[in-house]
């Protein structure tokens, strides 16, 4: 599908001569060897004059529905989705906005350890939640809450894990952000970047077993491994798609390039077409989409599921956007990249006043449903932050839980004299 | 780069003396209890069988029984560079036993993701020399899935086999024996045996435990070890050790392929007048930490070997562990007789923690 999108250089004429009669018999032998290597060369295996091939520029072009005020630029391309999704997407996006307000002005008073906000990507994540069926299962990085949050994923389980209080039942144990959900099929996230990505790979090949053997179409599932850019440049990356493409599994990479990871630019991530030119080499289906256009985003990944569960293969999506917030509440981004940079972007995409244009448009929205909606939730996660600091951790009898599904005889005993110690010194552990 | 070995016959000049070692040990079985030795070497309808063939007895087994059990890794669709998976691939099918890309970090994490989804993924990783490009995937994902989620999500379907240890000529890359990197991390279980016996019993187990295990197989055992090995279904519970012969004076304890030269050394010794108590551990992680209490406190020493590098080895920490728990018994400092603070040569000679290493262990505690 792609073979001669490639960029030929050093070359005058056309790409391919007609082979010469005398090498009838060298084309035919590498017809038939073509399949050792895995390969389809379409009747044309040789050329005879030297060409080196070089997939850069022009950059391929982001598949977009909105125009900045929200208007669809080609009626055909608009996708058809029930109005009850539409307001969701919207709700989700604002919703994840207001907690994320709240809860890094929590991390500067000291209220909570840490924290990173969504600032600019939630039309990727949500576009892409609201594309999945509920029983897809998602791995995610640490930047896609929102599409949490579209599962229904509420702000007492984001403070609680934030917290770390009794209420989280995860159990307090991984910094703030690291939210996960056995009830909405969204994996635990974990500090290690990319190891998610061969993990959603094999888990993408169960699917793949799995609705081989389902009769119910409506059964069928896939699993989704969102990776920024940064993550790409891993081991884990190259190992996972690849794999996921020797075996056919049942996978959707969502690559977010926001243009950054951490003060790294792209230009010192990677030097290729961005990473969507990568799937391209593993021989996948890839699509690039405007990330900031959740349409798009909807439109893209709805596509990509129907294509991954009709062929059998793992499908890539790169969404372009722009990281407006710091990475996290420990970067101050001014150190890298000028405030005027920050601002020019962050005002020119606006992920969702964009969205927002277009629901009002359809007359499904108002700003003051906006404006409502905003308040409620900062009211709501304030109320849970005061709420929650009143609230236990998990007791010093938990502390040896989950490492085995069964505790050892050795961790019983280190248990109890954990106990012993914490029932001796009590009033020094401020707990 | 030689990085793989196409190893279609294990040869090695020390092959007749492992041999011996198959027949020693049927000797020696007869001097302990029958329940403790004949766990399921002799049970009624017993096979011969070498290490290699308990293997993938184990497999097949395992493959029957479950539906969502998998065979996967590099080159073990054919039967595997070792032939542990013989003929499962035609007789599962290509989407259960198959081949995976050349990429450790990628089988492992793709195992990881299999397990996660309820699937119980046997997942081989060709050389444990190789293991490290996957230690992250072990260490920060498998090991921590349970206990970062609060138990919510786990891989403990997971199973990483591995072959091990020295073969007589591997060199760096194809005689490492890993496990101490391991152990240092909670949440996962280790596991190598000596016996085909074991093997098959112990990798049945480890596919049936709900935590991520890695089981390691020392190569040169796998055509040189044979022994009658019960061909149905059984299990050896994880964390429990097994003494291998009774004694008085000294305690040696063991795993793996060392187990035959622990077994030679205490042999000489006991032509000497010595008695020797011979503790196979089998499950490093966890270790059968009572049995060895046990036994160093009625022998009063204590002599732990083991063919990894000597610093920051297992020993160690069986060697602490001794000195807390038998403080009051100890009749001389424990010892350590262990592969050499070196990367493995090609020359083992005299590397490896041989018989006459032990052997000399054993004159000097019990002379202490």
């Amino acid at each position: 599908m792609f073979r001669k999108s490639s960029h030929a250089v050093m070359h005058s004429g056309g790409l391919f001569r007609t082979p010469r009669p005398l090498c009838r018999a060298l084309q035919e032998a590498l017809m038939k060897a073509q399949s050792v290597w895995n390969l389809d060369f379409g009747g044309t295996p040789t050329v005879d004059e030297l060409t080196f091939h070089q997939r850069k520029y022009p950059s391929t072009p982001m598949f977009h529905v909105l125009d900045l005020d929200g208007r669809v630029v080609n009626p055909k391309q608009e996708p058809e989705v029930p109005k009850e999704t539409l307001i969701k997407m919207m709700e989700a996006m604002l919703r994840q906005q207001s907690i994320d307000l709240i809860l890094m002005e929590a991390q500067r008073q000291g209220r909570i350890s840490f924290y990173m906000t969504s600032m600019g990507e939630e039309a990727s994540a949500v576009g892409t939640a609201a594309a999945l069926d509920m029983r897809d299962e998602l791995f995610l990085q640490y930047r896609e809450a929102a599409a949490l949050t579209y599962r229904g994923y509420t702000v007492k389980d984001m403070v609680a894990q934030c917290m770390g209080t009794i209420e989280n039942e995860l159990k307090g144990r991984q910094m703030p952000i690291h939210y996960g959900s056995r009830a909405l099929n969204v994996h635990m996230i974990s500090s290690p970047v990319a190891t998610q990505i061969p993990h959603a790979a094999g888990a993408g090949y169960v699917c793949r077993l799995e609705n081989e053997r389902e009769t119910d179409p409506n059964k069928k599932r896939i699993c989704a491994a969102f990776v920024g850019e940064g993550s790409a440049s891993q081991g884990d990356f190259h190992a996972g798609v690849n794999m996921a493409a020797t075996m056919k599994s049942n996978t959707l990479f969502l690559i977010r390039n926001n243009g950054y990871a951490i003060s790294t630019p792209s230009s010192s991530q990677y030097a290729g077409d961005g990473v969507f030119a990568r799937g391209i080499g593993y021989g996948i289906p890839c699509a690039r989409v405007d990330g900031n256009d959740i349409l798009a985003v909807f439109q893209t990944v709805r596509k990509a599921r129907e294509l991954i569960r009709t062929t059998n293969q793992p499908v890539l999506v790169e969404a372009l956007l722009y990281r407006s917030s710091h990475h996290s509440s420990s970067d101050d981004s001014t150190w890298y990249r000028s405030r005027d940079e920050v601002e020019v972007f962050s005002n020119l995409f606006l992920p969702v006043a964009r969205f927002e244009k277009y629901l009002e448009r359809k007359l499904l929205w108002t700003p003051e449903q906006s404006r409502s909606l905003s308040q409620k939730v900062r009211q709501e996660t304030l109320a849970e932050l005061h709420r929650q600091e009143k609230l236990p951790k998990w007791p010093v009898s938990s502390m040896h839980d989950d490492v085995y599904k069964e505790m050892t005889p050795e961790m019983h005993q280190a248990q109890k004299e954990l106990e012993e110690h914490y029932e001796r010194n009590k009033k020094e552990y401020n707990m | 780069m030689l990085r793989r070995i196409g190893v279609t016959h294990v040869v090695s000049p020390l092959s007749s003396f492992f041999s011996s070692v198959a027949s020693a040990r049927r000797l020696q079985m007869t001097a302990v209890s029958a329940s403790q030795a004949r766990e399921h070497a002799d049970a009624p309808g017993a096979v011969e069988m070498n290490f290699l063939q308990a293997i993938n007895s184990a497999l097949d087994l395992a493959l029957s029984k479950d539906e969502k059990t998998v065979v996967f890794g590099e080159d073990v669709a054919f039967g595997g560079v070792f032939r542990c998976t013989l003929n499962l691939s035609k007789k599962y099918g290509s989407q259960r036993v198959f081949d995976s890309p050349l990429s450790e970090q990628g089988l492992v994490g793709f195992a990881i993701g299999m397990a996660s989804a309820g699937w119980k993924p046997i997942a081989e990783v060709q050389f444990a020399d190789y293991i490290f490009p996957a230690f992250d995937q072990i260490v920060n994902e498998a090991a921590k899935m349970r206990f970062r989620s609060g138990g919510h999500f786990h891989c403990g379907g997971l199973v990483i086999r591995s072959p091990s240890s020295a073969v007589g000529h591997g060199g760096l890359y194809h005689s490492q024996s890993v496990e101490g990197f391991f152990n240092h991390c909670a949440g996962i279980k280790i596991v190598m045996p000596s016996t085909p016996s074991d093997a098959k019993g112990l990798l049945l187990q480890c596919v049936e435990e709900e935590d991520p295990c890695i089981f390691f197989e020392p190569k040169r055992l796998y055509r040189s070890m044979v022994e009658p090995v019960d061909p149905g279904y059984y299990t050896i519970p994880l964390g429990k050790g097994k003494i291998l012969c009774e004694g008085r004076d000294v305690t040696i304890v063991t795993y793996g392929a060392q187990v035959g030269v622990a077994m030679k050394a205490a042999e000489r010794a006991a032509q000497e007048g010595i008695s020797v108590e011979l503790i196979d551990l089998r499950s490093l992680k966890p270790w059968d930490r009572e049995m060895v209490t046990q036994s160093v406190r009625k022998t009063g020493r204590v002599i732990v070997t083991h063919e990894a590098p000597k610093t920051s080895g297992i020993g160690s920490e069986i060697v602490s562990c001794i000195t807390q728990d038998c403080f009051l018994s100890l009749e001389a400092p424990p010892m350590r007789v262990c592969c050499l603070d070196t990367p493995h040569p090609l020359n083992e000679q005299l590397y490896l923690p041989n018989e006459l290493k032990v052997y000399e262990a054993i004159k000097f505690i019990t002379g202490y």
